[in-house]
């Protein structure tokens, strides 16, 4: 194991995406820190209690959000009241975001799980590095493999499916021409296929959900008709990895400890649990945050120069400007406000 | 694309977290994200076989290029990543966290990259 179990339980000093924030929120919000103990405390090993606090803290910062969006709507669009805005939308997102996608879900604490379930399927297979090898890949693999080669895989049916309907002639002949030159033939092929009679619903809902953009089509295409053995292969193989992971279970039930078979167990699902919820659960909600923090740090700055005289528009880093606006402003605040108004935002 | 552990290393470029070991020589090839699919599509296609992507991370329609690259380095991301779940199912070495590759290394420059310790280095030729 490379990470020592009590290392996890303390506020971490390092994580791999946004160490930017790990720093700000320990100095702005201190409480971040006693927040992180509980929630590693109490779902250690625990995915069942790993899944309901992730399911009150989502629905937490939908509240939170929706609180915060309706009430900058309402409010003056002056400095103070953005500026207030903004720090809302920080504590929100770091007890009820951050904290589970970034603090744990990045850092050393789902690290330590993956360590876990490597060490104990290493016990399990000591002699045989195959059967170790396969079982992790197939740990690791969770059920989210499906979706990020979803594209592999469709490709496969919709080429499939096509050849049925006697199209193979016309995927025969763009496979002789290179990817850019394809485009023609593969408009063609959708024309034709909308004209059969019977149609299989899926390659036409396919179509028409691409009917103004048609590059998902054309990368499908392009996939099925270079790579078809091997996405084909892809196929079979990530419809097996759930029957490996029964069998490995299985196998380790009946030879490891039963805190050993626990630990596996528990550490398998908890890994799973950490995607789903830091791609899924969160990362959803990722597109309707980073909007309204942008438009409203745009604001923030627009205002700062209306209001103060300065200019601060060096400051403007794009997507990366939640990172540091409100704190850094600080630094830019004429006295007054700092004395007066600053103060009462902390 | 070489895999030879004995090739002579250059100097140190940058380091990382290893998400998938592995050894491997190629040219870089640098893709910068764009969210319109029909421009990050074109650019995928643009990668030839045998190049390693750099990328500050990889998302679902990257694997569309899987095929043609020898290795994967990504400025951010860990074990649990697009990138690294990918690697991994391809056998590809992949490096991630690595910061600022997307800055430090060049389309077309030949690099070193030492999957099984996180490192890229310069790439020597004989």
């Amino acid at each position: 194991m490379n990470i020592k179990t009590n290392k996890i339980f303390k506020y971490p000093k390092v994580i791999y995406n946004e160490q930017e924030l790990l720093d700000v929120y320990k100095k702005k919000f201190p409480k971040i820190i006693k927040e992180y103990e509980i929630f590693v405390k109490k779902t250690y090993c625990n995915p069942v209690a790993y899944k309901k606090i992730i399911k009150e803290k989502s629905k937490k910062f939908d509240i939170q959000f929706t609180k915060i969006v309706k009430g900058s709507k309402n409010s003056k669009d002056d400095f103070y009241s953005l500026l207030k805005t903004s720090i809302n939308l920080h504590k929100n997102y770091a007890f009820n975001f951050w904290l589970i996608s970034y603090a744990t879900g990045e850092g050393n604490w789902a690290i330590y799980y993956v360590d876990l379930m490597e060490s104990i399927l290493k016990k399990l297979y000591i002699n045989d590095e195959d059967s170790f090898l396969l079982a992790r890949k197939s740990f690791l693999k969770t059920d989210f493999e499906i979706f990020y080669h979803k594209i592999l895989i469709d490709s496969v049916k919709l080429i499939d499916l096509l050849k049925e309907n006697s199209l193979k002639k016309i995927l025969d002949s763009a496979k002789k021409v290179s990817p850019e030159k394809r485009i023609l033939i593969y408009d063609n092929l959708i024309s034709e296929t909308k004209k059969l009679k019977k149609i299989n619903p899926w390659v036409l809902s396919i179509f028409e959900r691409h009917k103004n953009n048609r590059v998902p089509i054309y990368n499908l295409f392009n996939q099925g008709i270079d790579y078809y053995e091997e996405n084909l292969n892809l196929r079979t193989e990530l419809d097996n990895t759930s029957k490996i992971i029964k069998q490995t279970l299985r196998f380790a039930k009946k030879k490891l400890s039963s805190k050993d078979f626990n630990l596996l167990k528990n550490s398998y699902f908890l890994v799973k649990e950490i995607i789903t919820t830091r791609d899924f659960i969160f990362g959803r909600k990722d597109k309707k945050l980073f909007h309204f923090w942008g438009d409203l740090n745009h604001k923030i700055l627009n205002t700062f120069q209306k209001e103060f005289g300065k200019d601060i528009s060096f400051l403007d880093l794009g997507d990366r400007n939640f990172l540091i606006i409100p704190w850094v402003l600080e630094k830019y605040l004429p006295k007054k406000f700092l004395k007066q108004q600053y103060k009462k935002l902390k | 694309m070489e895999t030879n552990e004995k090739i002579k290393k250059g100097k140190i470029l940058l380091r990382g977290m290893s998400t998938n070991k592995g050894y491997v020589v190629g040219k870089v090839r640098i893709i910068l994200d764009v969210s319109d699919d029909r421009l990050m599509s074109k650019e995928l296609y643009k990668i030839k076989k045998g190049e390693i992507l750099v990328a500050e991370m990889t998302r679902p329609l990257f694997v569309i290029c899987m095929r043609k690259v020898v290795a994967i380095v990504t400025n951010g991301g860990g074990i649990l990543c697009h990138a690294a779940m990918v690697s991994r199912e391809f056998g590809l070495p992949s490096i991630a966290n690595t910061k600022n590759a997307t800055k430090i290394l060049k389309t077309g420059q030949k690099v070193l990259i030492d999957a099984n310790k996180g490192i890229i280095y310069e790439h020597k030729d004989k």
